[in-house]
């Protein structure tokens, strides 16, 4: 059995995030990369398949720039057997990254592919639906739970209060999103092993983007609430400026 | 990634392997240990249950041959491990300082290898713990005075005397005791259950509170001629494990301080008086500078140590200036952390109280800053002040 495992490189989600000089990129001085909480749960399942199964064999893939060979070193100190990484140093867009994930995951023939329900930099969630689609396989999006028996996966959900179980045949893409399971912690042996694992350097195979990113900007800065008052005499004030100053009623 | 400080982007200057490894250590002090320790601390117990944990990890004797079960990382990498374990306590870091600096280091580079065989494995993955007896009663900063002594006896030595202030002491499967034969000092394994050799624990500590500090008694222990540490002789095989040590605590200092400068500096954006943040005020500024300054230059000092030890220039003189430096730094950065907090400092829900308290202890052991002081004297005098 072969997993693909895709994942990406992130800045770490406690970074302070500022706009670069050109308006349309974050300025990465000073930022930590990281591989994305998702993929880093994909990883996670891979590995416990792994643990449990006979014979199989796990692949993480990345798409960025050569320093994501970091994380995909941390894939690999976790469990994973190689890595690829697709060295691409534009931006891109979901369908142009799907699409050379598609083409290097395409030549591994895999059974099963799993990727994080979406990456925390720009939380698009799309690249998951996009792959299976160019896979022409099975999608399960948003798995918080996930097990592999007898070639087939069983992922549950929890959507508007309810749970969801799906089952699905190999081979097929699922999104891993939060759930019982945590990432494991690596050892300083399973890191040094890492480091002699395989990484095959690979071109991307795409065009160009067709979205662009016209302008980046942070949120306006929260301004400090008002309080109009306390008790019930208040209520009438509250609710003339929540409709003729606020405008929402 | 939790807060750091990196003024002057040396962690920037690590190996991708490095950077793994600091993480993991972050990663298994905040999940693992930051929940549990203001309870433990309180209850003055440590959590062994962790132990094997720490082995699993490959944070016990990560410096040895990994055909003994251990890492063999580099000094920068344990440095960095020293440092988050003691951002979480100084005993999570004297846990691991002791396993691997003080019992693990002489077994390995003093041990037979049987010696080597039997034991480090166990004590690598945390299936064992290890003690390190040298410090007595009366024999503090002269370990040369030491009174314990093995006398032959059939094939081996009885041993007797007692040792005091000895980390994990009660929890141990296996003492590394220094002991004078025919005027020497010598190592020897003492295994618990020997008979003759008891581990009481000392109560009512201010100062590392979520560790185990005992005092050991022998009284005619026999020793098999087997559990002699075949090529220690003198008191520089015991010394030259306290240079370990006190290298990893050089580290550790920095953790200490990272934890109370950060708690100072989140507390000074946020707490209010006179109707905007304390952190807006010139001489909380002043404070928060003079920390982050002195952690700067203590960085600077370990990250250049662990080049020198990786380069085999190391000189007991250099850890020495090194320790001295960064634990001072880090318990007046505990002082002014809790002067930043004022009332709010004292108490547990904070952990700055408790580094300072711990910091108390790290001054004093592995080498009083005293000591150290006399060390440095007599290295750039020529004149030794102990004699």
């Amino acid at each position: 059995m072969k997993i693909v495992v895709c994942v990406k490189q992130v800045p770490d989600t406690a970074t302070k995030i500022k706009v670069g000089a050109d308006a349309k990129t974050i300025d990465s001085d000073g930022v930590e990369y990281v591989i994305s909480p998702y993929d880093e749960l994909a990883v996670e399942h891979a590995v416990r398949i792994k643990e449990n199964n006979d014979d199989v064999e796990i692949v993480a893939v990345s798409m960025g720039s050569a320093d994501s060979d970091k994380i995909l070193r941390h894939a690999l100190a976790m469990g994973a057997d190689r890595g690829i990484l697709i060295e691409n140093d534009n931006s891109c867009d979901s369908f142009v990254t799907a699409q050379s994930l598609a083409n290097a995951i395409k030549e591994e023939n895999p059974d099963l592919v799993l990727c994080g329900v979406k990456a925390v930099d720009d939380d698009c969630s799309q690249v998951g639906g996009i792959l299976a689609t160019l896979l022409e396989v099975p999608f399960i999006w948003s798995a918080a739970e996930l097990s592999y028996e007898d070639n087939k996966v069983t992922a549950q959900n929890e959507l508007a209060g309810e749970t969801y179980t799906v089952e699905c045949e190999l081979p097929c893409v699922v999104s891993i999103q939060k759930g019982s399971v945590e990432a494991r912690i690596n050892s300083l042996i399973s890191i040094r092993k890492a480091r002699k694992k395989e990484v095959n350097n690979v071109a991307a195979t795409t065009s160009e983007a067709v979205m662009q990113t016209e302008k980046l900007e942070l949120p306006a800065a929260k301004v400090g609430g008002r309080i109009v008052g306390e008790g019930p005499e208040a209520v009438a004030e509250l609710f003339k400026l929540l409709r003729e100053e606020a405008k929402v009623l | 990634m939790p807060a750091t400080l990196d003024l002057y982007k040396m962690y920037e200057t690590l190996t991708t392997e490095e950077q793994q490894i600091w993480q993991a250590a972050q990663n298994f002090v905040d999940k693992e240990f930051m929940p549990i320790i203001s309870a433990h601390h309180r209850d003055a117990t440590f959590p062994v249950e962790l132990i094997p944990k720490l082995g699993k990890l490959g944070f016990l004797g990560s410096q040895l041959p990994e055909e003994y079960g251990c890492a063999g990382i580099n000094n920068r990498a344990y440095g960095l491990i020293m440092q988050e374990l003691e951002r979480g306590d100084s005993a999570l870091r004297s846990v691991a300082s002791v396993q691997g600096a003080l019992v693990m280091y002489p077994i390995w580079r003093y041990g037979s290898q049987q010696q080597k065989e039997h034991w480090l494995p166990q004590l690598a993955a945390g299936e064992k713990v290890g003690c390190f007896g040298l410090t007595e009663p009366d024999f503090g900063s002269n370990p040369a005075g030491m009174l314990t002594n093995a006398k032959p006896h059939k094939d081996g030595f009885l041993l007797n005397g007692s040792k005091m202030w000895i980390t994990n002491g009660n929890i141990a499967d296996v003492a590394v005791v220094w002991a004078k034969l025919d005027g020497k000092v010598h190592g020897f394994l003492v295994p618990k259950d020997t008979p003759g050799f008891t581990a009481t624990e000392i109560k009512g500590k201010f100062s590392l509170r979520a560790s185990i500090t005992s005092e050991l008694s022998f009284n005619d222990c026999f020793i098999p001629k087997e559990n002699m540490l075949p090529e220690a002789q003198g008191l520089k095989a015991p010394l030259s494990c306290l240079s370990q040590a006190r290298y990893g605590i050089a580290w550790g200092a920095i953790g200490s301080a990272l934890a109370t400068y950060h708690c100072a500096l989140d507390y000074s954006k946020t707490r209010i008086q006179f109707d905007k943040p304390i952190a807006s005020f010139q001489l909380i500024q002043q404070q928060l500078v003079e920390m982050a300054s002195d952690i700067t230059h203590a960085q600077l000092l370990a990250f250049r140590l662990a080049e020198l030890k990786d380069q085999k220039q190391v000189r007991p003189a250099m850890i020495s200036l090194a320790k001295r430096n960064n634990v001072r730094m880090a318990l007046n950065t505990a002082r002014t952390a809790r002067n930043i907090l004022a009332a709010n400092g004292i108490v547990d829900e904070y952990p700055i109280m408790r580094h300072m308290m711990n910091l108390e202890t790290v001054i004093t052991y592995e080498g009083t800053h005293e000591v150290h002081t006399l060390i440095l004297g007599q290295h750039l005098t020529g004149v030794s002040a102990f004699e």
